[in-house]
């Protein structure tokens, strides 16, 4: 699956591109436009006073690195966007400016004062205070409820766009709504209202075709509610906090998967860790050509969300696969040079030193699963920024029968060693044998 | 066997000169006619003739200008016998002559090669192991792929081969008719097909050593030793059919080409390895059990042992935080 797009940067071209292409499907759509209702225009006027651009500038050349939107909570000044529009600033606070631009064209100087990085928000602040703000509400509303969005998309002006609510997704790791609507870039931090005009979420990302991501309102209420006591932008390193929220979440979340009984596929006479949790999806496919010699059977899992750290780092997501080999006919030399080649494509990362990651450092040994011999290789990295967060990437294959073979391959990103090593061991012991 | 050696030396020549003849009668002069051609202006058109007499050389001068100078003496016009490995000076060139039958063991290996080597030389053992090279190249070809593709498909593969034999015998050929005045080019050929079957054959065994070893360093190590040593061994071989040269300096020269070549080679390696991944950083080697399977780890010990693996030099100072 395709994994949902932070849209906070955007190229002029690119944007030129979408804007023909939007134009190019304008006479499709009017038809479908006149369904809507006026309700939009009511909102927009009422709220237009309160959401804004917000642009993250390079103190070097006064320009703006990303630009987003964001919105008043509160009179004293409150303001709420991403975290991802704001990311830069938080990787090199000496190097960027976060300023406002409202309707009239003119800016101020923002604050920050706290961010959640696990559910991609931040609370700023505006010492000039605010004429207006928004209400909060709650994200508890019936599917298909209309609700609205507005932002700045790819710096255009201040939009408001009409889209239905389609539920809270239990199965989203980080706990999304989704929003039938189109969210572009640019819209990044801005609000969602319900038609009272209360934000019940905030715009954070998008799969295309109408299938966009919110932010849940309450979130936000329980961020600003911490952030309510500090007058000030928040103490210590930056690195160091978020360092801090991905431990808090990747520990609680693989202490639920230690604690849990999990799900199997089986793959021959071996039984593979499948659905492990709710956020995580499994995909089989049996690839059974007519004059191949193999019969290769792949099941694959992932949790379809990660958190977003800067534009070179994404991290906490999960996934690892299982392949089947079935000889048909060739030697055991040949059939074994093609298990090699799938053990040899597990690994989905570049092995170089960084501005962010070390080298990968591995360790390869023969283990015994499930009654079978395995040759294993646990390969780690470290974040240089987060030293208390690694990557792990496992990978697994038998090594003991002439004519079928197991292969698989468990990605782990951005969990601290005792929490990591904990899981590997868990993920190993729960590869079983079936009768 | 060669039945006439002359090893030709002057003050204007870089190097000895050795040439060996099959026949018995060996003409010498500045003239195009001769089979050893001078370029020395002090040697006339026909100087000299170079005969075998049993255990000894006989040496004619043919009425040259300047003469022939045998231990100091000079002979005009006149046959005379010397024993082999005697000294003869015309012009400005020296010249010395073995025979087969030369008592001295390295001048002895001048004249004579090996069984071995003279089998190099045999066009259908050349062609049987280029023949052989073709062959486990498009075995590893069809090894390769999971259907049964015809053999028009899998050809490249050993044409490639093939062709890599033929220009490095070609190659060294032009250089042994350059030195030698001999281009060996058979001898070239099959060393060069013995150093690509050794090599697959070294590069297998190595593969099994560090699997079952739990060994990647040990791979890459044994690796670089043996092909290292292989590699040398085929300069050896090659140089002994296109230069003149010594064992000792053939080691030196063949020795000092691989260490720079492998060096280099493993120095772009590591400056680049920054930059581009050439692999996964795990051992990629597995082969099915035919030599039986390898003990294992259960799944704790395994675990336990990867605590290292979360220690990063660059941050162990620090670590304590």
């Amino acid at each position: 699956m395709i994994p949902p797009r932070f849209f906070c940067r955007y190229s002029f071209r690119k944007a030129v591109r979408r804007g023909l292409l939007a134009l190019a499907a304008w006479s499709l759509l009017t038809g479908a436009a006149t369904a809507l209702t006026d309700e939009g225009a009511r909102l927009f006027e009422q709220s237009r006073k309160s959401v804004f651009q917000i642009r993250v500038v390079d103190q070097a050349t006064g320009e703006k690195s990303t630009a987003g939107s964001g919105f008043f909570i509160s009179t004293d000044g409150y303001v709420v966007t991403n975290y991802h529009v704001i990311s830069d600033y938080v990787m090199k606070p000496g190097q960027y400016q976060i300023k406002s631009l409202d309707e009239n064209g003119s800016f101020a100087n923002l604050k920050l004062i706290s961010f959640d990085v696990v559910h991609d928000l931040a609370v700023l602040w505006d010492e000039k205070g605010a004429g207006a703000s928004l209400k909060l509400g709650h994200s508890q509303l019936a599917k298909g409820e209309r609700i609205f969005s507005m932002g700045n998309p790819y710096d255009l002006g201040m939009s408001i766009i009409e889209g239905t609510f389609n539920g809270l997704m239990e199965k989203s790791m980080y706990r999304k709504i989704l929003f039938s609507g189109s969210l572009n870039p640019g819209m990044s931090g801005g609000p969602a209202l319900n038609r009272q005009g209360e934000v019940i979420g905030v715009n954070v990302s998008t799969m295309g075709n109408d299938v966009s991501f919110l932010v849940p309102v309450e979130f936000l209420k329980d961020l600003y509610q911490e952030a309510g006591g500090q007058a000030g932008a928040p103490q210590g390193n930056l690195e160091a906090v978020i360092e801090q929220q991905v431990l808090a979440q990747q520990d609680q979340f693989i202490e639920s998967l230690l604690g849990s009984s999990w799900d199997h596929v089986g793959m021959g006479d071996i039984l593979i860790p499948g659905e492990i949790a709710v956020p995580i999806k499994c995909w089989s496919k049996t690839e059974d050509k007519d004059k191949e010699l193999m019969v290769k059977v792949r099941t694959a899992c992932s949790s379809e969300d990660a958190i977003y750290i800067n534009e070179q780092v994404t991290t906490a997501d999960y996934s690892y696969w299982f392949l089947q080999h079935t000889n048909r006919g060739m030697n055991t030399f040949r059939f074994y040079n093609h298990i090699v080649e799938d053990y040899g494509s597990a690994f989905p990362f570049q092995n170089h030193e960084d501005e962010f990651f070390t080298k990968f450092q591995c360790r390869d040994d023969f283990v015994d699963i499930a009654g079978r011999r395995w040759k294993a290789a646990l390969c780690v990295r470290q974040y240089k920024r987060f030293r208390r967060l690694f990557d792990l990437n496992l990978v697994l294959s038998t090594v003991d029968k002439f004519d079928r073979g197991l292969t698989g391959a468990f990605t782990v990103k951005g969990v601290g060693k005792e929490a990591g090593q904990r899981l590997i061991r868990k993920f190993m012991e729960e590869i079983r044998w079936q009768k | 066997m060669a039945k006439i050696a002359i090893e030709i030396t002057a003050d204007s020549r870089s190097h000895k000169e050795v040439r060996a003849f099959e026949a018995g009668v060996v003409t010498v002069g500045r003239g195009f006619d001769n089979d050893v051609i001078l370029s020395d202006p002090y040697v006339s058109s026909r100087h000299l003739v170079v005969e075998r007499a049993g255990e000894v050389v006989r040496v004619r001068d043919e009425g040259s200008e300047n003469g022939t100078y045998i231990g100091g003496v000079k002979h005009l016009g006149r046959e005379i016998e010397v024993p082999s490995g005697t000294e003869i000076l015309i012009g400005k060139t020296r010249l010395r002559i073995y025979l087969q039958t030369h008592p001295v063991a390295p001048a002895r290996a001048l004249v004579e090669n090996n069984a071995f080597l003279k089998l190099t030389g045999n066009p259908v053992f050349a062609w049987g192991l280029a023949v052989a090279v073709a062959g486990l190249a498009l075995l590893e070809a069809h090894w390769g792929t999971t259907r049964n593709e015809s053999l028009v498909k899998l050809l490249p593969a050993p044409i490639g081969v093939v062709s890599s034999v033929l220009v490095w015998a070609g190659f060294w050929a032009f250089i042994g008719r350059l030195l030698r005045h001999k281009m060996c080019f058979w001898e070239h050929v099959s060393i060069c097909s013995l150093w690509f079957l050794l090599g697959e054959f070294v590069g297998n065994a190595v593969q099994y050593i560090s699997f079952y070893a739990n060994s990647k360093m040990a791979g890459v190590i044994l690796g670089y030793v043996l092909n290292s040593g292989l590699f040398i061994a085929a300069l050896f071989a090659t140089l002994t059919f296109a230069a003149n040269m010594t064992s000792k300096k053939k080691i030196i020269f063949a020795g000092v080409f691989t260490g720079v070549t492998v060096l280099s080679f493993a120095g772009l390696r590591l400056s680049i390895a920054e930059y581009y991944a050439w692999e996964p950083p795990y051992d990629i080697v597995l082969k099915p059990p035919v030599f039986g399977v390898r003990p294992g780890r259960p799944v704790p010990g395994f675990v336990e042992q990867t605590d290292r693996l979360f220690e990063f030099k660059a941050f162990k100072k620090d670590s304590g935080e």
